[in-house]
């Protein structure tokens, strides 16, 4: 339980922002646009994580409460409020990099060493470090339409950097522009995992999913991730983000 | 008209405070504090809480020799961690740990003692006091944000050092070593502050006021400027390393380790008869009505005492340290270091000299890196381990140094090595290899931990020490030169139990 969710509040927020209906559009308007409104300044919520080892047996999981705060597109910080077993635990990711701080022993460990594919286990559940981590998806794929019916465009991103997936498929709402589902594929397992967002609910001015799930088609498990409640553009203390003193 | 008269009453108190508020520079109070930054404290973070953990532990320990076990030994260790966290307002903390310890059958500290003879006296001797159990508040501090400076003060763990498993740059409390009950670094009795030059920046310090053996005993010189340990660090961030460069002082007490073990037992022993014979004096006098005598006799003790000079206690060692420490990545590795320079000091800690000076003796360090083996998600971990304090060959090891809480481990040259796979986030399989380099001993530490709650598990595993004749972790030693004495048994089977709450 001592890994990382780096940037999952922004992550979430950069998949599903709204924006107003705009007809036939090429892949790049589409996803900048979708990048646009995912953009914030600040932001602060109660979430909760639900692992699930077996997908298919909703009775078996964790439940794992946070307090998330993100600034920009890559800065997070997060504080453990259960279990209690890790309760008091603090997290900051920064421009890539992150540090943990453990209340036991009273010390911050920079956790440096991050394989892209490298689930986040115990923290992160079926999200891997290159799921949450930050950047606009224009900057890390090249997107074209593979598909458009009446409500939704397909779009196919392919990797511009070194990544873990050989290839991905976002489904857009065309209504407003929410991202309503990402499959993830990779060149050893094809179709590895789906990220599926539901529940949209108006938080502070915005359309947002209050619930997404990552299903790892591998593994047979899935991770639920809950907005219980969330504020957006508001003042929050630099301090948090500072890795020099987020744990004081 | 009672009620109207309070009324009345009411409404000229409010009026004032009305009257007040409209004063262009008084400030908006209102019931939510601060109701722009609501967000960010009021409503989200936690004001109070209380949680902690229990730990229950049971272990035997046996010999295994010539193809046979021999008789095991059976102990248990029951923790209780209750903790607190209040928030009394958006820039204060207080932090607060209460323990309660209980150590029976093998798992008594004094079981040892009594073994290579240092207890130095007889446990029934002393009926009021408990060899058991305790109760102790081990972190009890106050944290206060001002700008970008912080303070902590109080009893609180100071972690220095980037290393998992030693930490030469942390030089005020021993962390628990090869101890699966205790989890918290100890908290010292210090105060520390710190002010972030930037977020790349910054630089703290600590006084602290107990030295990292933790005497139990106390005397004059304790209240001198020259036995306070403090340190003063500058953290940076270069690229995606951290870096750290600090200066640290360090305080050891350690009455054993000037003494030779003969003199230790010789001494130890004859006090413990002349208490016999003492008390058993007084009670003949007592039982046959000579209160007058016994009077007498503690007179002239006290007597005694007062005469004599003060004792010197010349057993607090100080040392300085240049430390420096770093953590970043290369590649997929998590790479890690630390080191601690002694200075050349003279034998008197006068004044710094380097005649005779070993660069090699004075060195402690720690190197490692961790990885993730891609596919399998097994996390692996290797730490070296330089002590050039320690022992340069077997016949230089020095139980007692140990003991006495100085060092951690005898020799110069250790290895750990660490692996550990989790599956479905409910089993957690472990195996840790320490390594001492010099003797070929070691100790292999196999583990397996189910969870079938979040707040609650089993850990099953063993301690198995092997080695030659005479090497650190074969348990072995020979005392006086004479006697030689089997002080560990070989394998420690054992269950862990733990519950959060």
């Amino acid at each position: 339980m001592k890994k990382i969710i780096p940037t999952l509040i922004i992550f979430l927020i950069a998949l599903s922002l709204t924006v107003s209906i705009i007809a036939q559009e090429d892949a790049l308007s589409i996803i900048r646009k979708v990048d646009e409104m995912g953009k914030i300044t600040t932001s602060i919520a109660k979430m909760s994580m639900l692992t699930f080892p077996y997908s298919e047996d909703n009775t078996n999981y964790r439940d794992m409460k946070v307090l998330a705060y993100g600034k920009g597109d890559d800065d997070s910080y997060i504080e453990f409020i259960s279990p209690k077993s890790i309760k008091g635990l603090r997290i900051l990711s920064r421009e890539g990099d992150q540090w943990v701080y453990f209340p036991s022993t009273g010390r911050v460990r920079k956790i440096a060493s991050k394989s892209k594919d490298k689930s986040v286990q115990g923290v992160g559940g079926d999200f891997s470090y290159e799921d949450l981590g930050g950047g606009s998806m224009e900057e890390k794929y090249t997107f074209k339409i593979l598909n458009s019916d009446k409500e939704t465009w397909t779009l196919e991103g392919l990797p511009i950097k070194e990544s873990a997936y050989s290839k991905i498929l976002v489904v857009i709402s065309k209504e407003n522009y929410l991202t309503l589902k990402v499959e993830f594929y990779t060149e050893k397992d094809g179709h590895k995992k789906d990220l599926i967002s539901e529940e949209f609910n108006t938080i502070s001015g915005r359309l947002m999913p209050t619930r997404m799930t990552m299903t790892n088609l591998i593994k047979q498990s899935k991770t639920v991730v809950i907005i219980h409640e969330a504020e957006y553009d508001i003042p929050i203390d630099d301090k948090y983000f500072n890795p020099m003193r987020f744990y004081k | 008209m009672k009620n109207t008269t309070c009324l009345l009453s009411a409404s000229i108190i409010l009026g004032v405070f009305n009257l007040k508020a409209q004063d262009s520079d008084f400030p908006d109070v209102s019931w939510d504090d601060n109701p722009t930054e609501r967000s960010a404290f009021i409503s989200y973070e936690e004001p109070f809480s209380l949680y902690g953990y229990m730990i229950d532990y049971f272990q035997a320990s046996l010999n295994y020799s010539n193809q046979r076990f021999t008789k095991p030994t059976f102990g248990n260790a029951l923790l209780l961690r209750l903790k607190g966290d209040w928030r009394p307002e958006k820039n204060l903390r207080f932090h607060m740990e209460f323990s309660y310890i209980s150590n029976v059958g093998n798992q008594n500290p004094y079981l040892l003692y009594e073994k290579i003879g240092i207890s130095g006296f007889s446990q029934s001797d002393y009926p009021m006091e408990d060899y058991n159990q305790h109760m102790f508040f081990d972190h009890v501090w106050g944290m206060v944000n001002i700008g970008n400076f912080d303070m902590q003060f109080g009893k609180f763990p100071i972690a220095w050092g980037t290393g998992y498993v030693f930490n030469p740059t942390a030089r005020v409390a021993f962390p628990p070593f090869l101890d699966m009950v205790t989890e918290d670094t100890p908290g010292t009795m210090a105060i520390l502050p710190s002010y972030a030059l930037s977020d790349r920046f910054s630089l703290e310090a600590y006084l602290a006021f107990q030295d990292k053996t933790r005497k139990t005993t106390a005397y004059q010189e304790d209240s001198d400027a020259n036995n306070l340990p403090y340190g003063i660090k500058l953290n940076t961030i270069v690229g995606s390393f951290d870096m750290s460069l600090s200066w640290i002082k360090e305080l050891l007490y350690n009455d054993l380790d000037y003494r030779p073990m003969d003199e230790i037992l010789t001494e130890a022993g004859m006090e413990y008869i002349r208490g016999i014979v003492a008390n058993q004096m007084m009670t003949d006098l007592l039982e046959d009505g000579d209160t007058t005598t016994v009077l007498d006799m503690f007179k002239q003790g006290a007597m005694a005492e007062l005469s004599a000079d003060l004792p010197d206690h010349p057993y607090y060692k100080r040392s300085y340290y240049v430390g420096y420490d770093f953590a970043g990545a290369i590649w997929d590795f998590g790479v890690y270091g630390e080191f601690a320079f002694r200075t050349p000091r003279d034998r008197n800690d006068k004044k710094f000299v380097l005649e005779n000076y070993s660069f090699a003796d004075n060195v402690e360090m720690c190197m490692g890196f961790d990885y993730t083996i891609p596919g399998i998600d097994v996390e692996t971990r290797f730490e070296y381990y330089y002590q050039g304090s320690g022992a340069k060959s077997k016949a230089d090891y020095n139980l007692l140094t140990v003991l006495s809480g100085e060092r951690l481990v005898n020799a110069r040259n250790y290895g750990f090595l660490f692996a550990e796979k989790t599956v479905r986030d409910f089993h957690k399989f472990s195996l840790a290899l320490f390594n001492n380099l010099d003797d070929g001993s070691y100790a292999i530490l196999p583990g397996y931990s189910y969870s079938p709650y979040s707040n609650f598990d089993i850990t099953v595993g063993a301690f198995i020490l092997g080695g030659s004749r005479g090497s650190e972790f074969d348990g072995r030693y020979t005392l006086y030169s004479v006697k030689e004495v089997d002080l560990i048994e070989n394998i420690w089977p054992y269950v862990r139990l733990k519950l959060s709450f």
